[in-house]
C-alpha cells in the first residue's frame, strides 16, 4: 500500500507539473484540493486522466463518490485498490 | 497610418540571438509576478508571451490587448495531435491552453485586467494585421491606447519543411497610441509590387523586423517578406 501511495504521489507531481514538490511533501491524509496541496478543478480532470491511464480504472466524472475518492492520497489508494484487484 | 509607440519590449531566446539586433534583447524571462501554482502550467511559448506583455504593460494596469501569432502555441498543438494519432486521451490542461487566446486569457486572469482583448492569426503578416487592428481601435476612440503583442515559437520538427522564414523563439510587445501633433511618431505605409526579400532561410520574421525598426528609430526602414512589403518611417518631434 505504501508503494501504491508513493506511486500516486509521483503521478500527482508529474502529471500536474508540480515544481519544487517531492513525494515527501505530500501527506497521505492531506486534502489534495483547495486547502492542503491547493489543486484546482483543472488538476482534477488532469489527475483523473493520469490515473485512468496508469491504473486502468474507470472514473465517473459526475458522481459525488468520485469527489470523495479524490479527497486525499489515502482515498485514491483505496479507490484504486478496490478497482484493480 | 501614423502612431506612437512606447514601452517596446523584444525578447529572443538566448541561444538564438540575432547579430543584427545586438545584445539588447537578451535577458532572463521574469515571471516572478506569476504565482508558482499558475506558473507550473505555462509552456515556453506562454512564458515568452507573458514576460513581454508584463514588461510592456508597465504603468497601464487596465489596458486593452491585441495579441497575434502566426501559429500560436504550435509545439503544444503538435503534441496534442500526436496524442490523437496514438488514440490517447487529450490532456485537458494542454487542450485548454492551446487555444489562440490562451496567453491573453491567462494574462487577463493573473492581472485582473478585464479590458477587451483580441487574438489574431494572419499568416506572415500577423503582426501587421495586429497593428492595423490596434490602430483602428485607438483611432476610432474605442481605446486611448492598446498593448500590441506578438509571440512565435520555432516550428516543431515535423513542420520545419514548410518554414518560409528564419525560425526564432521570440516575443515582442509595445503600447500603441494615437499620433499627437508635435511629438515624435511612426508612419507605416504598404508598398505595392513584389519584393525580393531573399531566400526563406534568412528572412527574419516580420515581427522581429518591426521590433528592430521601432527600437532603432531609423528615419525609414523596409519591412518585407516574400509576398509583401511595408515602409516604416520615424519622425522626431
Amino acid at each position: 500500500m505504501t508503494e501504491l501511495k508513493n506511486q500516486i504521489k509521483q503521478l500527482i507531481i508529474s502529471s500536474l507539473d508540480l515544481e519544487d514538490i517531492t513525494v515527501d511533501d505530500i501527506e497521505n491524509d492531506q486534502p489534495l484540493f483547495v486547502d492542503g496541496l491547493g489543486l484546482d478543478s483543472i488538476d482534477a480532470l488532469e489527475l483523473g486522466l493520469a490515473i485512468k491511464k496508469e491504473f486502468n480504472v474507470k472514473i465517473d466524472a459526475n458522481s459525488e463518490q468520485t469527489k470523495a475518492h479524490f479527497a486525499s492520497v489515502d482515498a485514491l489508494a483505496n479507490f484504486i485498490n478496490q478497482h484493480t484487484s | 497610418m501614423k502612431f506612437v509607440v512606447n514601452n517596446l519590449c523584444l525578447w529572443v531566446a538566448p541561444e538564438q540571438q540575432i547579430a543584427e539586433l545586438g545584445q539588447h534583447t537578451y535577458c532572463d524571462l521574469d515571471l516572478s509576478w506569476v504565482a508558482p501554482m499558475q506558473r507550473r502550467r505555462l509552456s515556453p511559448f506562454m512564458k515568452m508571451a507573458l514576460h513581454t506583455l508584463q514588461q510592456a504593460q508597465a504603468e497601464h494596469s487596465h489596458i486593452a490587448i491585441n495579441f497575434s501569432s502566426r501559429h500560436g502555441d504550435l509545439p503544444k498543438t503538435a503534441h496534442l495531435l500526436h496524442a490523437l494519432v496514438e488514440e490517447e486521451p487529450l490532456s485537458p490542461t494542454a487542450f485548454g491552453l492551446s487555444v489562440h487566446n490562451a496567453a491573453t486569457g491567462i494574462f487577463s486572469i493573473i492581472k485582473n485586467n478585464t479590458a477587451p482583448m483580441n487574438a489574431i492569426a494572419g499568416g506572415q503578416d500577423s503582426v501587421i494585421s495586429n497593428l492595423i487592428d490596434g490602430y483602428a481601435r485607438i483611432q476610432s476612440g474605442i481605446e486611448n491606447c492598446i498593448l500590441v503583442a506578438h509571440t512565435e515559437s520555432v516550428l516543431p520538427e515535423e513542420y520545419l519543411p514548410f518554414a518560409d522564414e528564419k525560425q526564432i523563439d521570440h516575443s515582442v510587445a509595445f503600447v500603441l497610441s494615437p499620433y499627437v501633433e508635435g511629438e515624435s511618431y511612426f508612419e507605416l505605409t504598404k508598398l505595392s509590387g513584389s519584393t525580393d526579400a531573399g531566400n526563406t532561410d534568412s528572412v527574419l520574421p516580420l515581427s522581429i523586423q518591426l521590433a528592430q525598426a521601432l527600437s532603432s528609430k531609423e528615419s525609414s526602414a523596409l519591412l518585407s517578406h516574400q509576398q509583401s512589403a511595408w515602409m516604416l518611417q520615424h519622425y522626431g518631434g
